[in-house]
């Protein structure tokens, strides 16, 4: 039985998809969904400007944290208005390490993430404790199935 | 370009300490001041918004604050109201930890993009301890908007 979602959410169209899947899943079975966002670790800075080749810059600038939470409040207004109870986690770090630790804290019994996350799938797959369900983007998005499902 | 969180909230909206304890009575507290301004239109839809949204998900988001929040018609603009308490409110933050600072928020359904980016530059705000701690120990509400303002501008 699914009790708890567990929602990877970056700011990439593949995760908004995915969002709207975990929420309509959420809402049919009564789940709670805990919606992560994992930032990057902050890069150290360099002693000098010497010290950081020109090379080495990042070519896109990280989501800043304040992008992090307006795409967090964003799907728990889509919570709210489809009734599905929602918690919302900014943590930082490596995301496998950060995803499993989630998983076992809030004994999630799904993770929900983008087909087009940044991660191999049989890392994710692996890695995690529990089932993991990848969401195409849009264009092949389809809600889950409702059969058997009893109406509201 | 969305207003600041300094200029959303107004000095008559800052309760440097709260009297109520418990979650519901704290957010009529804070609602209060809110009336005052003539920015509510209806009280009863106002507070049961803001109530019904907090009993489906916990609005503490950790680290002591909590950020009630509701987008609803019964205000005719994006409203801010903050609050202090000494000895925490209990508003089932994930880490289990009282509330001492706590926002309410709300905004006209409409106002949907602005209501978002106004609740993620202050949930960004608050993650910082040097801003609680601030705020926390702020004398004053000049003192508490001099902590905001200055912030806001880095």
């Amino acid at each position: 039985m699914i009790e708890q979602l567990l929602l990877w959410l970056d700011d990439t169209p593949g995760a908004r998809s995915a969002a709207r899947w975990a929420l309509d899943l959420a809402r049919i079975i009564s789940a709670r969904v805990y919606a992560i966002y994992i930032l990057p670790e902050p890069e150290p800075v360099p002693r000098t400007k010497r010290s950081l080749p020109v090379t080495n810059l990042p070519l896109q600038p990280a989501p800043s944290e304040e992008r992090a939470w307006a795409v967090l409040y964003e799907v728990e207004d889509e919570a709210f208005e489809r009734d599905v109870r929602i918690s919302l986690l900014l943590e930082a770090g490596e995301p496998l390490a950060r995803l499993k630790d989630v998983c076992v804290t809030y004994k999630t019994d799904l993770v929900v993430v983008s087909a087009d996350c940044p991660l191999p799938v049989e890392k994710i797959v692996n890695q995690l404790p529990g089932p993991v369900v990848f969401v195409k983007p849009e264009k092949s998005f389809t809600r889950p199935a409702r059969a058997n499902m009893k109406e509201d | 370009m969305f207003k600041k969180i300094s200029e959303l909230l107004s000095r008559s909206a800052v309760v440097l300490e709260l009297k109520e304890k418990e979650k519901d009575a704290v957010i009529k507290e804070l609602a209060a001041p809110l009336l005052a301004t003539g920015l509510i239109t209806d009280e009863k839809e106002f507070i049961q918004a803001i109530l019904r949204r907090e009993n489906l998900e916990s609005t503490g988001i950790g680290f002591g604050v909590a950020i009630p929040h509701a987008r609803t018609n019964s205000v005719t603009t994006i409203i801010l109201a903050l609050g202090r308490s000494a000895t925490g409110v209990d508003f089932n933050s994930l880490d289990g930890k009282p509330s001492h600072l706590i926002f309410l928020i709300a905004a006209p359904e409409a106002m949907k993009r602005e209501y978002i980016w106004t609740l993620a530059k202050l949930s960004s705000l608050m993650r910082r301890s040097d801003v609680r701690n601030g705020l926390l120990k702020a004398q004053t509400v000049e003192e508490v908007f001099s902590i905001i303002e200055g912030h806001e501008q880095l």
